[in-house]
């Protein structure tokens, strides 16, 4: 059997509320007055009788089981009843005063809850008892027990309604909710209970009527047996309830300190992937210096060497003499090419190249750039093969010349045995973009070095590589331009067989033939 | 340090007959041509290769009584080489000088601990190479 604990009310009770609760204490006492002067006094509400129920009443409230923090099993209703019932007003008073005070002073409640206890639950029983009395006028004493049945529900039910009515309003007054809320959250599910609880009530006004004090204490042990059982009971349910709740809090702790490892954990790797980038690019970086000064210091030295040799006129032959001032200059414009190579570099990365691309006669740039490689590459077959059908490149003229130098040049570099060269140029068929392939046979790269040779100061540095001067730049510089015209660099290799590096560059519209030959004057002009 | 120009002229001038056999080791044309144009004067035997393997087969063949070799070359690098060299009865005897565009010390103790009587770097001097190998093969004696 269930009922609701004292409602939460703070200390500093606001203006309504107080209200309220002396409305309630006001009107209760205004009931119990106009009771006692309309009927008069019940002629069973004698001193020990008020006193047995009074007592009953705070034994019964002290034994009951606590459920949780708001609702207690309330055998006291049923002695509050059993009071209103027997002794009529002036039993309902003795009862639930002494409920309120115990209430009181069990759970130190201030004074102003103590105060709305008291008021409620007289209300409460009351109206139940007024209710009783309309249906059975003569008092539970003188009617026969099977039809006061119903009275004694209905009555119960009475209490349940006042009782939890004011309980409602008034923590909807406290909480700012709307009453009905809070009956229907918390008190709804209670009202099958209290039917039980006024024919319990009228039960013991019976049995004290009929046997006196010791047979209702005789009735109250069973009872009292039964509190003693919900309370292991709910006591154990609770130590459960705790100790899952605290395994629970411990697995959230836990969890969340899982979690803070982890994200620690991803935090370390990403700040050791940082560490290692930066490694990589610092160790790339003094490889570059290391790289850099050794293609520094090889055309230095044969510009230093010879140009001493030259002005001390060690060498008196003629031919000699021209030979080596031929050398002299051809290191002094590798030294040059070299400091070109890292201007660009510089220039990209601070993103200060400009394109001024037009539609490019890819035919001129490939033979332009082809033809002076293959007279300082006597054991290279170089060829190339355009087929555009009249198809452009929307690209810088200067850059489109420099990417080609790269690529023709590495691919004569990096095939140190001779052997064929092509420059290939075919429209994509998806449409819209030119495939430029420069084709050698050469060393070939290693797949895992594959997607690095487009990067930053990365040299292909096997044995077989070792002795080929470069600095790491060429093909970086060739993706970065290739890339700001909107184009992309790809590149398949394989070891001993040779390369075939691709660029892939937007065209322009396939121009008709006219068009075709105003765009070469304008080029040639 | 003593006038280079002079060296050259006292070497051309001492330097009247074979005195042995000279072998030089780049794979960079520009400076194998350097190095044969600075001994071009004197009377050696100068014997050329152009990478470590063939460093190696000339040393053996020609017995040279001087090697100049570049580090950085394809194949075996020189430092190996100069470890060779100094690994094979037949070589043992020859003066290394090891030449490099690697001016790190690192390079150069790798360099001495294989055996290299000298360490230049490049860009080197003509007269000033010229000079150090004369005073190590001693031929002004």
């Amino acid at each position: 059997v269930n009922r609701s604990g004292p409602f939460p009310l703070r200390t500093g009770v606001p203006l309504g509320t107080a209200f309220f609760i002396v409305a309630v204490v006001l009107v209760a006492l205004g009931g119990l007055v106009a009771g006692l002067s309309v009927q008069g006094a019940s002629p069973e509400a004698t001193w020990p009788t008020l006193a047995f129920f009074a007592l009953l009443t705070v034994l019964a409230e002290h034994f009951a089981p606590q459920i949780d923090s708001r609702t207690k099993t309330s055998v006291s209703v049923v002695i509050i009843l059993g009071a209103t019932l027997y002794a009529g007003v002036l039993g309902s008073l003795a009862a639930v005063l002494a409920y309120a005070v115990y209430v009181k002073v069990r759970a130190g409640s201030p004074p102003h809850r103590m105060l709305f206890n008291f008021g409620m639950a007289l209300l409460a029983a009351q109206s139940s008892g007024w209710a009783f009395g309309l249906l059975v006028p003569d008092g539970p004493a003188r009617g026969s027990f099977e039809l006061m049945l119903v009275p004694a529900a209905f009555a119960g039910l009475v209490y349940y309604g006042v009782n939890h009515l004011l309980l409602s309003g008034v923590r909807g007054a406290a909480e700012g909710r709307a009453f009905w809320h809070i009956w229907a959250a918390d008190y709804a599910w209670l009202w099958p209970h209290y039917p039980v609880l006024g024919v319990l009530g009228l039960l013991v006004a019976l049995t004290y009527h009929a046997f006196g004090w010791s047979a209702v204490v005789a009735l109250a042990a069973p009872v009292g047996m039964m509190q003693v059982a919900i309370r292991q009971y709910v006591a154990r349910t609770t130590a459960n309830i705790r100790q899952l709740e605290s395994l629970n809090e411990e697995l959230q702790r836990e969890i969340a300190q899982r979690r803070a490892t982890e994200e620690e954990n991803a935090r370390l790797v990403r700040q050791a992937a940082r560490v290692a980038a930066l490694e990589e690019l610092s160790r790339l970086k003094s490889e570059f210096i290391s790289i850099a000064s050794h293609e520094l210091r090889t055309p230095l030295t044969g510009i230093l060497g010879f140009s001493e040799l030259l002005s001390t006129g060690a060498i008196t032959e003629e031919d000699q003499r021209q030979r080596y001032q031929r050398m002299v200059y051809e290191q002094a414009e590798q030294l040059a090419a070299l400091v070109d190579n890292l201007l660009d570099v510089s220039r990209i990365e601070a993103g200060r190249v400009e394109l001024h691309p037009t539609a490019l006669d890819l035919e001129e740039v490939v033979r332009s750039v082809v033809e002076p490689i293959r007279a300082t590459a006597p054991g290279h077959a170089l060829s190339w093969e355009i087929e555009l059908a009249g198809r452009r490149v929307l690209a810088d003229p200067g850059k489109m010349r420099q990417v080609l130098v790269n690529l023709v040049g590495n691919a004569v570099k990096y095939s140190p045995g001779g052997g064929a060269v092509t420059v290939a140029a075919r429209p994509e068929p998806t449409g819209g973009l030119v495939r430029i392939s420069v084709t050698d046979h050469g060393l070939g790269i290693a797949p895992e070095l594959l997607d690095r040779v487009f990067d930053r100061f990365q040299r292909v540095d096997t044995a077989d590589t070792r002795g080929i001067r470069g600095t790491g730049l060429g093909l970086y510089i060739v993706k970065e331009l290739v890339e700001l015209h909107g184009g992309r660099v790809e590149v398949e290799s394989e070891v001993g067989r040779g390369s075939t590096f691709h660029v892939t560059l937007p065209a322009s519209r396939l121009p008709d033939a006219a068009d075709t030959e105003e765009r070469r004057e304008t080029i040639h002009a | 340090m003593p006038n280079e120009e002079t060296a050259v002229l006292e070497l051309g001038v001492a330097a009247a007959r074979p005195r042995g056999v000279v072998l030089l080791v780049d794979d960079d044309d520009v400076v194998l041509a350097l190095l044969q144009a600075t001994l071009a004067r004197l009377p050696h035997l100068v014997v050329v290769a152009r990478n470590g393997a063939e460093a190696l087969a000339q040393a053996r063949e020609h017995r040279p009584d001087l090697v100049v070799l570049d580090v950085t070359m394809p194949g075996l690098d020189g430092v190996e080489v100069c470890r060779r060299l100094r690994a094979d009865d037949a070589t043992r005897a020859a003066k290394i000088v090891l030449l490099s565009a690697c001016a790190q010390p690192d390079d150069q103790a790798r360099g001495i601990d294989a055996g290299a009587d000298v360490y230049l770097t490049k860009p080197f001097r003509p007269g000033e190479l010229l000079q150090r190998l004369t005073q190590l093969a001693d031929w002004s004696s």
